[in-house]
């Protein structure tokens, strides 16, 4: 499949760490207009109390979240197509990613999915996929 | 299929929120009264304009504390300031940051390379509040937590303003006046 003839992805990245930091995430959220992220996590690599670390941290925030915490090892496009679904239905507005490998592999193709506002997952897939070696081989 | 995405609700932090929500009570009536005791905050609201107003409190939901002048005397003006013109609003990005400002567990300076603050208004307006709060937590502190609150304690002040201030300020606090 072609990718779109035009076609740009910024990712700016803004680093905040130390003692508390996780607590300035509806701040963080609300500097880009977003109120309702959804959580992609797997509880099995991370567990139970990291979750509840991350939630507990939008304490008095007031926001509602949705929390999808089966991410497996071998995260598939219908899943990814599933989520998406969900995301537009339920109107979430911004994808947090809790872990590690495939949890951000599966956050990110989620977030190209709902950004490009494709058909289905497996089009990205395929975009992605041909994008990626337009840039490999330009 | 939606089963598969719970919905999960922030929860509350009560005990900070009352905490904070009390200790800027209590501050925004000490800096009413200290602007009637001592001539340096008098000065520093004096150089500021007629209608100055600036509130200082936590994001997203408060609790606030609202200082303004009005006819030349300082008052503090609840804790709404919804619909107020405001010159300086310095914002605690979360109640959890405010909770470790206001409990001396975190010194101003340390929250603000923790980038924990925010300020909204003019640089002088906000440095002229903060000279402000400074004097007045010198006054309601004892030394050992006041110098953790500011960046360098007053040592230079004569026992008779440090005595007097205090007597005045915290008077005139529990009185409201």
């Amino acid at each position: 499949m072609e990718p779109a003839s035009v076609f740009a992805f910024t990712c700016p990245v803004k680093t905040n760490s130390g003692n508390k930091a996780l607590e300035h995430l509806p701040v963080e959220l609300a500097n880009l207009n977003a109120v309702k992220p959804i959580i992609i996590t797997s509880v099995e690599a991370v567990g139970r109390k990291a979750i509840q670390t991350l939630t507990n941290a939008f304490g008095d925030s007031g926001m509602t979240m949705g929390l999808f915490d089966g991410v497996t090892g071998t995260a598939d496009l219908t899943l990814i197509e599933n989520l998406k679904i969900i995301y537009i239905e339920k109107q979430y507005d911004a994808v947090i990613a809790l872990g590690g490998g495939t949890v951000v592999d599966a956050a990110k193709v989620l977030n190209l999915a709902v950004s490009l506002k494709a058909a289905d997952a497996r089009h990205v897939h395929g975009n992605f996929i041909a994008l990626w070696s337009r840039i490999q081989y330009a | 299929m939606m089963k598969i995405v719970q919905e999960v609700h922030a929860g509350r932090k009560p005990f900070q929120r009352a905490y904070v929500g009390i200790f800027l009570w209590f501050t925004g009536r000490a800096i009413q009264a200290a602007a009637k005791v001592d001539e340096q905050i008098r000065k520093e609201f004096d150089n500021l304009p007629d209608d100055f107003t600036f509130s200082l409190g936590c994001l997203p939901n408060g609790p606030w504390m609202v200082i303004g002048k009005e006819n030349g005397t300082v008052k503090y003006l609840g804790g709404n300031p919804q619909g107020r013109h405001l010159h300086v609003r310095l914002a605690i990005k979360n109640v959890d940051a405010a909770f470790l400002i206001l409990s001396f567990q975190e010194s101003p300076a340390l929250a603000t390379t923790r980038n924990r603050l925010i300020t909204d208004g003019e640089v002088p307006y906000a440095l002229a509040v903060q000279r402000v709060l400074d004097i007045v937590e010198v006054y309601l502190l004892p030394r050992i937590i006041a110098s953790l609150a500011v960046k360098r304690y007053p040592s230079w002040w004569s026992m008779g303003r440090k005595l007097r201030g205090r007597i005045g300020v915290y008077t005139r606090t529990l009185l409201g006046i």
